[in-house]
C-alpha cells in the first residue's frame, strides 16, 4: 500500500477518524500500532515477523542497557553512603532472578556486559539485513573475485525477497541502541511504545529515519486535535502527492525508455534523460517524505525534515546536508564520528578525515542497494565531498572569487549530481560507464532522439521548485477562512488528479 | 480550534467542491466522450463506425470471441449454404457482462442500417477487481452504469458479501477514476509528448493494427508473442490440471441428466444483465422495425465450477431465447483436443477455425428452421 493509492486515502482515513475518536492516548497508539501491522502486512504479511523479532531484539538490548551500572551505583551511593565493596555488589546479585522482571532490570551491569548486549543488537540487525539484503551481493562479488583470481569457486546464492523498508526500520533500531548505549537516551519500559516507534506506519517502509529520541518522547504526551495543523499537513500531502503522482510517475516511463536501451540514444536524449531521472527520483523520495510527515502530522506526530531544496545547493557539501538529511545524519553521527574520534583531535590529518568522509559515502551507496554501480555512486560523491574541501579550504582567503562562486555554485553542484547519478540508474557497471561518457563527452551511442521537447518542460519545473523556496506559496492558503481554504483545496486536489500518471510507480525509495 | 463537527462540515465542502469542479472539468474537457487510449478496442470501434452500414452481423463477447471466432470464415461458410452474411467481431479481452452491455448500448446507438443479428458471448459473467484502474475498465464506468453495476451485485443472490464487497469497491474505484479524470492529461503528456503506447503494458500482447481490421476483428491468440509463453506453460504445469479438469467435466455430463442437472437456479446479477440485453435489443428492433435478434452463445470453454453459470441461469429462467452452446467436451470433444487449444478458456487458431465453422453451421440450422430456438451442449 502506497500514499497515492486508492485504497491508501481510505485506509487513513478510517485510521484518522478512529484514531481521534478514541479518548484515551494508550487507546490510540494501539489503535496506531495495530494499524501500522496492517500497512506493513498489505506488502507481505511474512515479514512482520521479522519486524516483530527486531523489534523485540532491541526492545530487550535498550531495557538491559536501562540497567544501572556498577560504576553508577558506586558513585551514587559515595554521595549520600559509604561506598559499597565489590563484595556487596556481588552479594546483591545473587538475590536477582531473571524470571524477576523488575528485580532484572535493577541489578546492575558492568562496562563489558553492557558491550555485549550492544554488540549482540549490531549482530542481530546487520545479520538481518545483511541477509536479506546483500548475501547474495557479497556471494557474487567474491565469487567473482576469486574467479578473477584464478580459483574458481561455486557458491550458492538464494532467491532472496528484500522486506519492505528493512534499512529504514533497522537504522531506527539501531540508533535506539546504540543511543542506550551512549547514555543519549533512556529506553523505553513499555513494549507498546517502542513497538510503534519501530512500525509507526508512516515512515516505516521509505522513511524519514526517524530517531528514538525524537519519536519516543512524543509518545509521552497525549495528542489533543486542536494543536494539530490541519492546512499545513493538507497542503504539505497535497505537495508530496504532487511531486510523486503527478511529476515523478510522469517522467519515470521517460528514464525508463532510455534506461533500457541507452545504446540506442544521441546525448541529447542522454542529458535528457539524466536530468529527467534526477528530477523523478527527488519528487519521488521528497514527495514520499512530505507526504509522510503529514500523514504523521494528522495524527499528531512530528517528522523530521527529510530534503530542504538539495538541488539549490551551492556546492556538494551542502547538497548532501539537504539530501535525505535524516540518512546522512545517521550516518554522521553514527559512523563518520566513532570513526574520527578514533583518533586524538591533534592527531587528527586531513587524509585521515578523507579516508573517513570517503568510507561513509560508500556505505551510504551500499545502503541504497546491493550492487557495484551504487558503490561506485556513493564512492563518486565522496571523492567530490574531499575534493570539496580542499578547494574550499584553499579559495577562501580569495573573497573576490565569492560572487563568481555563487554564481556557479548551483549549476556545477547539479552537473555533478546527474553525471553521479547515472551511476545510481543504470541497471549495471558496464552500461553506467557507456552513459557515463555519452553524458559528460557528448558522444552519442546511437541514432535515436526521445522527444526533445520534453525539455521544456523543465522550465516550469524549475520555476515552481524556485518560487516554492522562496515561499512564493507559503501562506495565501494559511489568510482565507477554513470554507474558503476547503473549496481552494478541492479545486487544486480536482486539478491535480488530472496530472496523475495513469500507470503509478512504486516509490524508488521501496528498494532500499 | 476545530470541533470534530466542524471538521466534518469543511470536509463536506471539500467533496462537493472535489465533485462538482471534477464534473465541471469534465464537461470543460470530455475525454472519456470518445473510445481512445483503448488499443485493439478503438481500433475496432473506430474501423466499425465508419463502416457501420456493412455489417449484418456482429460477435460481441470477451477474449473467448476475440480469438475465438473468424469472421471471414463465418461469412464463406454462410455464403456457400446460400447465406450472405457479413459479420464482425467486436470482442473485448477481460470484458464481462456488464462491459459488452457498455459495448453493446454504444453499437445500437450508431443505429447500424444492416445490423440483424448480435451474438452475445456472455461467458464471463463476474466482474474481478483486477484492473479497476486500467483504462478499459475506467471508460466504461459511466454514473449510469456504476449504478447499474452495484444493483446487480447486490441483487446476485449466491454471492456471498466477502464476493460482494471486493466488487463494489472495484466498481467504485473505476467510476471514482473516470469522474476525476485521472490520468487524463497525464495520459496524452505520455501518448503524445513521450510517444509512449498506454494501451497495452504487455509487449507480448501487441496485435498488428492492420491485421486486426483485415481479419473484421478477429485475432489469432498464435500471432501474438505471448502465444508461445502460454503454451509453455499450458503444456507444462498447466497440462495436468487441464486433463484433470477435463476428464472431471466429462464425467460430470457424462452423468447428468435434465432432473440432477443444475438445482440451484436463483438469479444472479449476470442473468439479469443479460435480460437487459435482451430486451436491449429488442426494444431497438422495435424502435427502428428492422429485423434485430439476440443471439447468445456460449464458446467451447472448458467450465470448472459446479454451479450453473450466470448465461445458463438466464436461459432456464427464460431471460434470453437463443442460446448456442458449445462447452461440451462430449459432444465436440474435437475442440478439447490439446492442439486446438491454448488454455482452459482459449482456442489457437486451429481450433478458432473449426469452432468458427461450426458456429456457423449451427446459425445456419437455425436460419432454416426459421429461428426455431436450438440449444445443444452443457445444459
Amino acid at each position: 500500500m502506497v500514499f497515492t493509492e486508492f485504497r491508501f486515502i481510505f485506509f487513513f482515513l478510517i485510521v484518522f477518524c478512529i484514531y481521534w475518536a478514541l479518548q484515551k492516548h494508550n487507546h490510540r497508539k494501539l489503535w496506531l500500532l495495530t494499524c501500522s501491522y496492517i500497512f506493513y502486512s498489505a506488502w507481505d504479511w511474512r515479514f512482520l515477523f521479522l519486524l516483530l523479532l527486531s523489534t523485540v531484539i532491541d526492545y530487550f538490548v535498550g531495557l538491559m542497557l536501562s540497567r544501572p551500572q556498577v560504576s553508577d551505583l558506586q558513585s551514587d551511593r559515595s554521595v549520600s553512603e559509604p561506598a559499597i565493596s565489590t563484595s556487596d555488589i556481588v552479594e546483591k546479585r545473587k538475590t536477582y532472578s531473571f524470571w524477576n522482571w523488575d528485580a532484572l532490570l535493577n541489578k546492575p551491569i558492568n562496562q563489558q556486559q553492557r558491550q555485549v548486549w550492544l554488540v549482540l543488537s549490531l549482530v542481530a540487525n546487520l545479520g538481518i539485513l545483511g541477509f536479506f539484503k546483500y548475501y547474495n551481493f557479497f556471494t557474487e562479488s567474491a565469487a567473482n573475485l576469486l574467479a578473477f583470481l584464478g580459483l574458481p569457486i561455486s557458491l550458492t546464492t538464494l532467491k532472496v525477497i528484500l522486506p519492505a523498508g528493512i534499512s529504514f526500520y533497522t537504522f531506527q533500531t539501531l540508533s535506539y541502541s546504540l543511543d542506550a548505549y551512549l547514555g543519549k537516551l533512556k529506553p523505553v519500559r513499555s513494549f507498546w511504545d517502542f513497538s510503534l516507534f519501530v512500525t509507526f506506519f508512516p515512515q516505516l517502509v521509505a522513511g524519514p529515519i526517524v530517531r528514538a529520541s525524537t519519536f519516543l518522547p512524543q509518545l509521552l504526551t497525549p495528542k489533543n486535535l486542536s494543536e494539530v495543523d490541519f492546512r499545513g499537513y493538507l497542503m504539505l500531502f497535497f505537495v508530496g502527492y504532487f511531486k510523486k503522482a503527478c511529476i515523478s510517475d510522469n517522467l519515470s516511463p521517460l528514464v525508463e525508455q532510455y534506461f533500457t536501451n541507452p545504446e540506442n540514444y544521441t546525448f541529447l536524449s542522454c542529458w535528457i534523460a539524466v536530468i529527467s531521472f534526477v528530477i523523478q527520483i527527488y519528487c519521488d523520495f521528497s514527495g514520499y517524505s512530505d507526504m509522510a510527515i503529514a500523514s504523521a502530522g494528522l495524527l499528531g506526530y512530528k517528522l523530521p525534515l527529510n530534503f530542504n531544496f538539495p538541488y539549490l545547493s551551492g556546492n556538494i557539501t551542502d547538497l548532501w546536508q539537504r539530501w535525505h538529511i535524516t540518512l546522512y545524519s545517521w550516518l554522521r553521527d553514527y559512523v563518520y564520528i566513532p570513526l574520527m574520534r578514533k583518533r586524538p583531535k591533534a592527531e587528527r590529518t586531513e587524509l585521515f578525515g578523507y579516508r573517513n568522509l570517503l568510507t561513509l559515502m560508500l556505505l551510504s551507496g551500499l545502503w541504497h542497494g546491493a550492487a557495484w554501480h551504487f558503490v561506485v555512486w556513493g564512492g563518486l560523491n565522496g571523492i567530490a565531498l574531499v575534493v570539496h574541501k580542499q578547494w574550499s579550504s584553499r579559495i577562501a582567503p580569495y573573497k573576490e572569487l565569492v560572487p563568481l562562486r555563487k554564481m556557479l555554485g548551483i549549476p556545477l553542484t547539479l552537473y555533478w549530481f546527474c553525471a553521479s547519478a547515472i551511476f545510481f540508474r543504470s541497471n549495471d557497471l558496464s552500461s553506467a560507464v557507456e552513459i557515463e561518457k555519452s553524458f559528460l563527452f557528448f558522444n552519442s551511442l546511437g541514432y535515436e532522439n526521445l522527444n526533445l521537447q520534453i525539455a521544456w518542460i523543465f522550465v516550469p519545473l524549475i520555476i515552481l521548485h524556485w518560487a516554492a523556496y522562496k515561499g512564493w506559496f507559503a501562506d495565501w492558503w494559511r489568510k482565507i477562512p477554513s470554507w474558503s481554504f476547503a473549496v481552494c483545496f478541492g479545486v487544486l486536489v480536482s486539478a491535480i488528479f488530472r496530472l496523475t500518471a495513469i500507470n503509478p510507480q512504486p516509490f524508488v525509495y521501496f528498494q532500499f | 480550534m476545530l470541533r470534530p463537527l466542524v471538521m466534518f462540515g469543511y470536509s463536506l465542502i471539500f467533496i462537493i467542491t472535489i465533485i462538482f469542479s471534477s464534473g465541471l472539468l469534465n464537461v470543460i474537457l470530455p475525454y472519456y466522450k470518445t473510445i481512445q487510449n483503448l488499443g485493439e478496442i478503438s481500433v475496432k470501434w473506430q474501423y466499425l463506425t465508419e463502416h457501420k452500414d456493412d455489417y449484418d452481423a456482429i460477435f460481441l463477447g470477451p477474449s473467448t470471441t476475440y480469438f475465438g471466432v473468424i469472421p471471414k470464415l463465418f461469412d464463406k461458410y454462410m455464403t456457400t449454404k446460400g447465406k450472405s452474411v457479413k459479420s464482425f467481431n467486436f470482442g473485448i479481452a477481460g470484458a464481462n457482462v456488464s462491459e459488452l452491455d457498455f459495448y453493446l448500448q454504444k453499437i445500437l446507438a450508431l443505429e447500424p442500417a444492416n445490423l440483424k443479428w448480435i451474438f452475445l458471448d456472455c461467458s464471463v459473467d463476474l466482474f474481478t477487481n483486477i484492473g479497476s484502474t486500467s483504462t478499459q475498465e475506467i471508460y466504461w464506468h459511466t454514473p449510469r452504469k456504476t449504478l447499474e453495476n452495484f444493483q446487480l451485485i447486490l441483487e446476485s443472490s449466491i454471492d456471498s458479501w466477502k464476493v460482494k464487497v471486493p466488487y463494489i469497491y472495484a466498481n467504485f474505484q473505476s467510476f471514482i477514476y473516470r469522474w476525476l479524470g485521472i490520468g487524463q492529461l497525464s495520459t496524452l503528456w505520455q501518448e503524445g509528448i513521450l510517444n509512449l503506447d498506454l494501451s497495452n503494458s504487455d509487449p507480448l500482447a501487441k496485435v498488428s493494427e492492420d491485421r486486426l481490421i483485415q481479419e473484421s476483428g478477429y485475432y489469432a491468440i498464435d500471432w501474438q508473442e505471448k502465444a508461445e509463453k502460454w503454451k509453455t506453460i499450458f503444456r507444462g504445469n498447466g497440462l495436468d490440471t487441464y486433463q484433470k479438469n477435463l476428464k472431471s467435466e466429462q464425467t460430470k455430463l457424462a452423468n447428468l441428466n435434465s432432473k440432477n442437472a443444475f438445482n440451484d437456479l436463483s438469479t444472479i446479477y449476470g442473468a439479469k444483465m443479460m435480460k437487459s440485453i435482451a430486451s436491449r435489443i429488442e426494444q431497438q428492433q422495435q424502435i427502428s422495425k428492422k429485423k434485430m435478434e439476440a443471439i447468445f452463445f456460449i464458446p467451447p470453454i472448458l467450465e470448472t465450477d459446479s454451479n450453473p453459470s450466470a448465461i445458463y441461469r438466464a436461459y432456464k429462467s427464460g431471460y434470453i431465447e437463443t442460446l448456442f452452446a458449445f462447452n461440451n467436451p462430449n459432444n465436440f470433444t474435437n475442440l478439447y483436443e490439446l492442439d486446438r487449444r491454448i488454455d482452459n478458456a482459449h482456442l489457437n487458431h486451429q481450433g478458432a477455425e473449426e469452432f468458427t465453422i461450426l458456429l456457423a453451421s449451427e446459425f445456419t440450422q437455425y436460419l432454416n428452421n426459421s429461428g426455431e430456438k436450438l440449444i445443444i451442449g452443457r445444459l
